[in-house]
C-alpha cells in the first residue's frame, strides 16, 4: 500500500465531528442555497465562489457541475459576425487579456512585420485552432481543402517549408482518398503482432502504473470513488447515489402534497432514513448485500457514520472539504435546499422536521461507500475497498490503462476495434490487458505519425496566412523561428481561454452605448438645473426593479410628476402577517432579517366586516382541503370524476377560451364567499401598560410567551423615524415635498406558475412589496414621527400625504391601497395622480406588447392593457411577462441624469443626491445592500442564459412541481434552480444578454473608492469582476471605469468616440 | 482569585463574518457549549484594515463576535472546528481563563443536541 491511498480506521473524537462540521459548512459554498419556489430569490448560482475571479470561479464550477460559465465561441463569433459584438472593442479586450502582446513580439514575414494583435484577433473570430491526424486526413483527402485553388495550392508548400516539414510528408498526400483503407488493414496487423511484445507489455505496465498512482491522489479532490471505479467499470454508480438520494430527499422534504407522508420526520433526516432504509429491500436490486443490516449498525451520530464512510473510501482528513464539494455538487439543487433549510431554523417545515447537510452527506456516503464495494467485487471480483482495487490494478496495470482510456472516450481509432465487446469481462479472460498493450502501442505509433505535425502546426499556419493575407513569397522568406512564433502566439490563448475575451468584448458595446447616452443626457440638461428646489405637484417613490424604469418614464411624460427609485421594501424590513393569516412572511431582502412584525387587522368600525371574511376564509379553507383531499384519495377521486367532473370541465374549458372572464368570475364568486374587509396596519410598538392589559387574563406561563410575542410586532417610535429618515435620505428625497407622495410597491398575476414568485419584488424576499408601501406610508403619515423627523433635519409638510400604491406587472394596473386614509383635501391630487398612472399604465403595457413574442405587433394602450391581462390570466402561457429578463445595468444618480431616457426596462434605477451625502454614509448602504442584490438577480439571468441546462431551470413544458417547493424535470432529476427556458430565451434567440451587471454610480470617485476599501464584499464584487463599475464625476462629468487593486481608468466623455485615456493609481 | 467558591473556566471568543455566525453557533452547540453571547456588528481594526460596521440592510457581510464559556476539555474539539473555519475565510478565536460562580450554568449538555 503506498501512501496515495491510506485507509484510516482511527475512531471518531470529538474533534473530528468538529472538523468535519466545519467542512461541510465550506464545501456546501459550491452549492447555492436554494430557496423554496414560493418566496423565489434570485441568486448567483456560484454565490459561494465569489471570492474567486470570475474566470477561476467560472471554471471551479464547470470541474464540479459542468455547467459553461460563458456563451461557446461559435456564439460569440455569431454575436461579431451581427455586430452586436464590435472589432474594437475585441481588439480592446484582447489587449486587455493578453498584455504582453501589446506592443511587443511582432514577427517578420518577408517584408511584412505581423502584429501579435492581429494574430490573436484572427484566432478569435475564426478559431485557428489544431486538427488531429485523423480528421486532417479526412479534411485533405475527402474534402481536398488544399486543393481548393491556385493561391492555395501555392501556400501550402510554402507553409512545409517554413516550419521545415517537406522531408516528413506522408505519400500521396495531395492525391484524393484512396489508399486509407490499404494501410489501414496493413496497420491492424503490426499493431496486433507488436503488441504481444515483451518491450510493449512492460511499457504499457509503466504507462498504466503510473496513472493510476496519479488517479489515486485525486481521489477525494478531483473525483470521488464513486466517480473513478464506476468510470472504469462502465457503471454509473453516481447516478444511482442520485437516485436514492432523491428518492429519500422528496419523501422527507415534502410540504404536504404527498397523501402519505413518509413517517418519523420529526427525527430528522439520518435518523428517519435509518429507520426506514433497515426494512428496505431495495438496497438488493441495488447490488448492496446485507444491506439492511449495513444500516442498523450504521452510527447514530451523522456526523461519525459520514467520517467512517469517507475513511473507509480511502479519503484522506485534508481532502474533506474537496470531496464534500463534489459529492454537493452531483445534486446541486437538492444540496442546495437541503442547505437553506439547515440555515432557516424559523421554517416551519425545518421546525417540524429537520435536516441538515450533514444528514444529507452522511447517507450519500454510506450509499457510495457500499457501491464502491458491491462494484469492485462484481466487475473484478475483488471483496473489499479501494485498497484491494488498488492491489488489483498493480496486478494489472495494462488493464487499468485501457479501461481508463475507455472511461475517458479516447481510444485511439487503430485500437477501437480491439476493444473488449463488455465491460465486465471477468479479468481472467486477459482482454483487458491485451487491449491496454494496444492502446499504448497505438499511442507510441500515433506519435510518430506524419500526419500529426500537419494537423497541428502546418494547417494553422496555412489558414493563418490566408486571413493574415500572407503571400507564398512572404510565407517562404519565414524563418522556422518566425513560423513556430506565430504559432505561439495562438497557443497563448487556447480556446477554453476566450470566453473572457469574448464577454468584455460584448459588454463594451452595451457599456459604450449606455455612457454616450447618459453623457449627453447630462449634457442636454446639466444636473443641477434639473434638480428641482421648488414643490413639485406630486412625487412618487418606486422600487428600482427594471420594470419600473419604463412605467416611471410614462409617468413622468404624461404629466408633472417627480419619481424617485429605492429598493421595493422601501427601507422597512418587516414580518408581514396578513388578515386572517397564521404564518409571518418576510418582506425584506434576503441579506436581511425582518426587525418587526406588522399585522392587518380590520380597520376599527369595519371589525363586523372583518369578522365574516375570517368566516368566509375558514369556510374556503375546508372546501379546499376536503375536495384536495378528495383529489389525491386512491378511490374517492374516482367518485369525484362522476360527482363534480362537469363542474371542473365548466372550469377548464373558461380558463382555457376565455381567461380573462374566467378568472374575474372566479373572482367574484371568491369575494362573495371571503367579502373583502377595509384593514390597517399594526405599525408601532405596544406600550408596556396596554401590552400588560392584553396579557392581563392569561395564565402566567402564556402570559409570558405572549408578551414576548407582542414584543416582536410594530416598531417603537425610534426606529419609526429612523426607518423613514435613512429611507429618505437614501433616495435623496429630503425637500421640498409635494402634496401627495405616492410609495408604490409591486406585485405580478399569473395563472398556472411555479415561478410566480419570481415576477414578484427581489426586494421583498420574492413577494409584493405593498405591504411594505403601507408601512412606510402610514409611518410617514404619523405626526409623532414627522416631529422626530423635523428635529433630525427633514421638514416633511403638514398638507404632505403618503399614498401606498401597488404596480401589478403583468397587468401593468396600478392599485391605490389604504385609500380610506386620503384626506378630502387631497382626493383631486389624487385623481389626477389615478388617473395619470392609469396612462403611464397603458403606455407601459403598449411598449411591453413591442418585446413580448406573441404580442400583437403595434396596439394601442387599451388593446396592449387587454392583450396583458389576457396574458395574465392564460393557464397555457409559459411567459406572462419578460420580468428581470435583459438587466443590464444599475444606475445610482439622481434621477436628472436619465430623466427622459429610453432604457428599455434594462435598468435599475436607485436615486441618489451626491450632494446630500457628503460622509458617502447614504452611498455605502446603496452599495452594501440594493447593490448586491442587483448582482444576484443579474448573475441569475447570466448564468441561466449561458447554460440553461445547467444553471438554469431548462424548459417549462416538462416542468413537474415536487414536494410543493420546487420543479423537476418530468419524475426525477435534481431540482432545477435557475430561471426555466422561457424567462431568458425567445425561442432559439436569447431574450436576456448575458452580460454582468454595469453599475453607475454617480459620486466622486474618491468616495467610491473608500467605500470600497471598507468592504470586503465590494472588493470581491468589484475585484473579482462580477460585476462592472463606473464612476460618474458629478463635477467634471467624466466617466472612471473601476479596475482590480484600486485603480480607475479613464473613459471619455462619449465612450463611443474614442477609447480608453489612461489608468491611475 | 483565592476564593474557593470560584471554579476555573474557559472562555472563547470568536470575532467572525456575519455569514459564518450561523456555522460558528452550530458547532459550539455541537460540541457542548452550554450557552454564548453574541454582540452583532461589531467595528474595529485588524490586518484586514478597519471595519466600520455602517451596514444597515446587510446582515451577512458584517463583523459580529461571539463569546462562551466552556469547561477546558471542549476547548480543544471548538478549535479543532474554528481552525477548519479560519484556514479558508478571515475570523480570530481568543481563548482566556476565567472564573465562574455558578458552575451548573456552564455544565456541557449531555447529548450534543442542537
Amino acid at each position: 500500500m503506498t501512501e496515495e491511498l491510506v485507509l484510516q480506521p482511527d475512531p471518531v473524537t470529538d474533534a473530528d465531528r468538529q472538523r468535519v462540521l466545519a467542512a461541510i459548512s465550506l464545501a456546501s459554498e459550491a452549492v447555492a442555497p436554494f430557496y423554496p419556489m414560493l418566496a423565489f430569490v434570485h441568486h448567483n448560482p456560484l454565490h459561494g465562489l465569489e471570492h474567486l475571479p470570475f474566470d477561476e470561479a467560472i471554471r471551479k464550477g464547470r470541474e464540479l457541475t459542468g455547467g459553461n460559465g460563458y456563451l461557446s465561441n461559435e456564439e460569440y463569433r455569431g454575436l461579431l459576425a451581427d455586430g452586436r459584438i464590435d472589432k474594437g472593442d475585441l481588439r480592446i479586450a484582447i489587449r486587455r487579456f493578453a498584455p504582453g502582446f501589446d506592443g511587443h513580439g511582432e514577427v517578420a514575414a518577408g517584408g511584412r512585420r505581423i502584429d501579435p494583435l492581429d494574430v490573436l484577433e484572427i484566432h478569435l473570430a475564426f478559431g485557428i485552432d489544431p486538427v488531429d491526424p485523423e480528421a486532417f486526413r479526412e479534411l485533405v483527402r475527402r474534402k481536398g481543402v488544399l486543393r481548393e485553388s491556385g493561391t492555395a495550392s501555392a501556400l501550402w508548400p510554402a507553409v512545409l517549408d517554413a516550419l521545415d516539414l517537406t522531408g516528413t510528408l506522408p505519400p500521396g498526400l495531395l492525391e484524393p482518398g484512396g489508399a486509407d483503407g490499404e494501410e489501414g488493414v496493413e496497420r491492424q496487423a503490426r499493431i496486433v503482432e507488436a503488441a504481444g511484445t515483451g518491450a510493449v507489455q512492460a511499457a504499457a505496465a509503466t504507462a498504466g502504473l503510473g496513472l493510476l498512482a496519479e488517479d489515486l491522489g485525486c481521489i477525494g479532490e478531483g473525483m470521488t470513488a464513486g466517480e473513478w471505479i464506476g468510470r472504469l467499470a462502465g457503471v454509473d454508480i453516481v447516478g444511482s447515489i442520485n437516485r436514492e438520494m432523491i428518492k429519500w430527499c422528496s419523501a422527507f422534504l415534502d410540504q404536504g402534497v404527498a397523501t402519505w407522508e413518509a413517517p418519523g420526520r420529526e427525527k430528522g433526516f439520518y435518523n428517519a432514513w435509518r429507520d426506514l432504509a433497515a426494512c428496505d429491500v431495495s438496497g438488493r436490486f441495488l447490488g448492496i448485500r446485507g444491506f439492511r443490516g449495513l444500516v442498523k449498525r450504521l452510527p447514530a451520530q451523522p456526523e461519525d457514520a459520514l467520517i467512517e464512510s469517507m475513511r473507509a473510501l480511502g479519503v484522506r482528513d485534508k481532502k474533506w472539504i474537496e470531496t464534500l464539494e463534489r459529492h454537493l455538487a452531483q445534486l446541486p439543487g437538492w444540496a442546495g435546499f437541503v442547505k437553506w433549510r439547515s440555515e432557516s431554523h424559523d421554517y416551519l417545515w425545518q421546525r417540524r422536521y429537520p435536516i441538515e447537510l450533514v444528514d444529507y452527506l452522511a447517507v450519500r456516503m454510506f450509499y457510495a461507500r457500499r457501491l464502491v464495494e458491491a462494484c469492485c467485487r462484481d466487475a473484478w471480483g475483488v471483496e473489499g475497498d479501494l485498497r484491494a482495487l488498488a492491489a488489483y490494478f498493480r496486478r494489472h496495470p495494462a488493464e487499468y490503462l485501457a479501461r481508463r482510456r475507455t472511461a475517458d472516450a479516447n481510444v485511439p481509432p487503430d485500437a477501437s476495434p480491439h476493444q473488449p465487446a463488455h465491460r465486465r469481462v471477468p479479468a481472467s479472460d486477459g482482454a483487458w490487458d491485451r487491449f491496454g498493450r494496444i492502446v499504448h502501442l497505438c499511442d507510441e505509433t500515433s506519435r510518430r505519425d506524419p500526419w500529426s505535425p500537419l494537423g497541428r502546426d502546418a494547417w494553422r499556419l496555412f489558414r493563418l496566412a490566408q486571413f493574415l493575407a500572407l503571400s507564398p513569397y512572404e510565407v517562404r522568406a519565414m524563418s522556422v523561428r518566425d513560423a513556430r512564433a506565430l504559432l505561439s502566439i495562438l497557443e497563448s490563448l487556447p480556446p477554453d481561454a476566450h470566453g473572457p475575451i469574448w464577454l468584455e468584448a460584448h459588454e463594451a458595446k452595451y457599456r459604450g452605448e449606455l455612457l454616450s447616452r447618459l453623457a449627453a443626457n447630462r449634457g442636454a440638461d446639466p444636473g443641477a438645473s434639473s434638480r428641482s428646489r421648488t414643490r413639485p405637484p406630486t412625487q412618487s417613490i418606486y422600487c428600482i426593479d427594471v420594470r419600473t424604469e419604463g412605467l416611471r418614464r410614462h409617468l413622468e411624460a404624461v404629466g408633472d410628476h417627480e419619481t424617485f427609485g429605492f429598493a421595493g421594501f422601501f427601507g422597512v424590513p418587516i414580518g408581514f402577517r396578513g388578515f386572517g393569516r397564521r404564518e409571518d412572511t418576510a418582506l425584506c431582502p434576503v441579506l436581511i432579517k425582518p426587525k418587526s412584525v406588522v399585522i392587518e387587522f380590520p380597520r376599527a368600525g369595519e371589525e363586523r366586516k372583518g369578522e365574516r371574511a375570517l368566516r368566509g376564509l375558514a369556510w374556503d379553507g375546508v372546501v379546499h382541503g376536503v375536495v384536495q383531499r378528495l383529489e389525491r384519495h386512491f378511490a374517492a377521486s374516482y367518485a369525484l370524476v362522476d360527482l363534480l367532473g362537469g363542474f371542473f370541465g365548466l372550469s377548464l374549458v373558461g380558463r382555457t377560451f376565455f381567461p380573462v372572464a374566467s378568472r374575474r368570475l372566479a373572482s367574484r364568486v371568491h369575494h362573495v364567499v371571503v367579502p373583502p374587509a377595509p384593514t390597517a396596519l399594526t405599525v408601532s410598538k405596544h406600550g408596556r401598560m396596554r401590552a400588560e392589559n392584553l396579557v392581563a387574563a392569561l395564565d402566567p406561563p402564556a402570559r409570558a410567551a405572549r408578551l414576548e410575542r407582542l414584543g416582536t410586532q410594530g416598531f417603537t417610535g425610534e426606529e419609526q423615524a429612523l426607518y423613514i429618515e435613512t429611507g429618505l435620505r437614501t433616495m435623496g428625497l429630503t425637500g421640498p415635498f409635494a402634496r401627495l407622495v405616492l410609495v408604490c410597491g409591486h406585485g405580478s398575476e399569473s395563472t398556472n406558475n411555479p415561478y410566480k414568485a419570481a415576477l414578484d419584488c427581489g426586494a421583498c424576499g420574492g413577494n409584493p412589496g405593498g405591504p411594505n408601501a403601507r408601512t412606510f406610508a402610514t409611518i410617514a403619515n404619523m405626526h409623532s414621527i414627522r416631529v422626530r423627523l423635523r428635529e433630525r433635519g427633514i421638514d416633511i409638510p403638514e398638507d404632505t400625504r403618503f399614498v401606498a400604491a401597488q404596480h401589478n406587472t403583468t397587468t401593468d394596473e396600478i392599485v391605490i391601497l389604504d385609500e380610506y386614509d386620503c384626506p378630502e383635501t387631497h382626493r383631486e391630487d389624487l385623481l389626477r395622480l389615478r388617473r395619470d398612472l392609469a396612462e403611464a399604465g397603458a403606455r407601459q403595457a403598449q411598449e411591453r406588447c413591442r418585446r413580448l413574442p406573441g404580442s400583437p405587433k403595434n396596439p394601442t394602450p387599451a388593446a396592449a392593457l387587454r392583450h396583458a391581462e389576457r396574458r395574465s390570466a392564460d393557464l397555457a402561457q409559459v411567459r406572462p411577462e419578460w420580468a428581470l429578463s435583459g438587466n443590464a445595468a444599475f444606475v445610482v444618480a439622481h434621477r436628472s441624469l436619465t430623466l427622459g431616457l429610453d432604457l428599455g426596462g434594462r435598468v435599475f434605477l436607485h436615486s441618489y443626491d451626491w450632494e446630500r451625502d457628503a460622509k458617502g454614509t447614504v452611498l455605502e448602504i446603496i452599495m452594501t445592500a440594493p447593490l448586491i442584490v442587483g448582482e444576484w438577480i443579474n448573475m441569475e439571468h447570466y448564468f441561466s442564459t449561458v447554460d440553461n441546462k445547467v444553471y438554469g431551470a431548462d424548459s417549462k413544458v416538462v416542468h413537474n412541481v415536487v414536494g410543493g417547493f420546487g420543479v423537476m424535470l418530468g419524475s426525477g432529476g435534481d431540482l432545477q434552480t435557475g430561471l426555466p427556458r422561457q424567462s431568458v430565451m425567445a425561442g432559439p434567440s436569447r431574450y436576456h444578454d448575458p452580460f454582468r451587471l454595469l453599475a453607475v454610480i454617480e459620486a466622486p470617485t474618491g468616495r467610491i473608492e473608500e467605500i470600497i476599501r471598507r468592504h470586503h464584499i465590494l472588493q470581491h464584487l468589484f475585484d473579482n469582476r462580477w460585476v462592472n463599475l463606473v464612476s460618474l464625476d458629478p463635477r467634471a462629468g467624466t466617466f472612471h471605469r473601476y479596475l482590480p487593486g484600486f485603480a480607475w481608468e479613464r473613459l471619455p466623455g462619449d465612450p463611443l468616440c474614442a477609447r480608453p485615456e489612461g489608468i491611475r493609481k | 482569585m483565592s476564593d474557593a467558591s470560584l471554579i476555573p473556566m474557559k472562555m472563547v471568543e470568536i470575532i467572525m463574518s456575519g455569514e459564518d455566525l450561523h456555522l460558528v453557533e452550530k458547532l459550539l452547540v455541537k460540541a457542548g457549549a452550554s450557552g454564548f453571547t453574541i454582540v452583532p456588528n461589531v467595528s474595529g481594526r485588524g490586518h484586514h484594515g478597519s471595519h466600520e460596521g455602517h451596514l444597515l440592510f446587510n446582515d451577512m457581510h458584517t463583523l459580529d463576535m461571539l463569546f462562551s464559556i466552556v469547561p477546558e476539555d471542549l476547548v480543544e474539539p471548538i478549535l479543532a472546528g474554528l481552525g477548519a473555519l479560519f484556514e479558508r475565510h478571515s475570523g480570530m478565536v481568543f481563548v482566556s481563563d476565567v472564573w465562574v460562580t455558578r458552575q451548573r450554568y456552564f455544565k456541557q449538555y449531555a447529548n450534543h443536541a442542537l
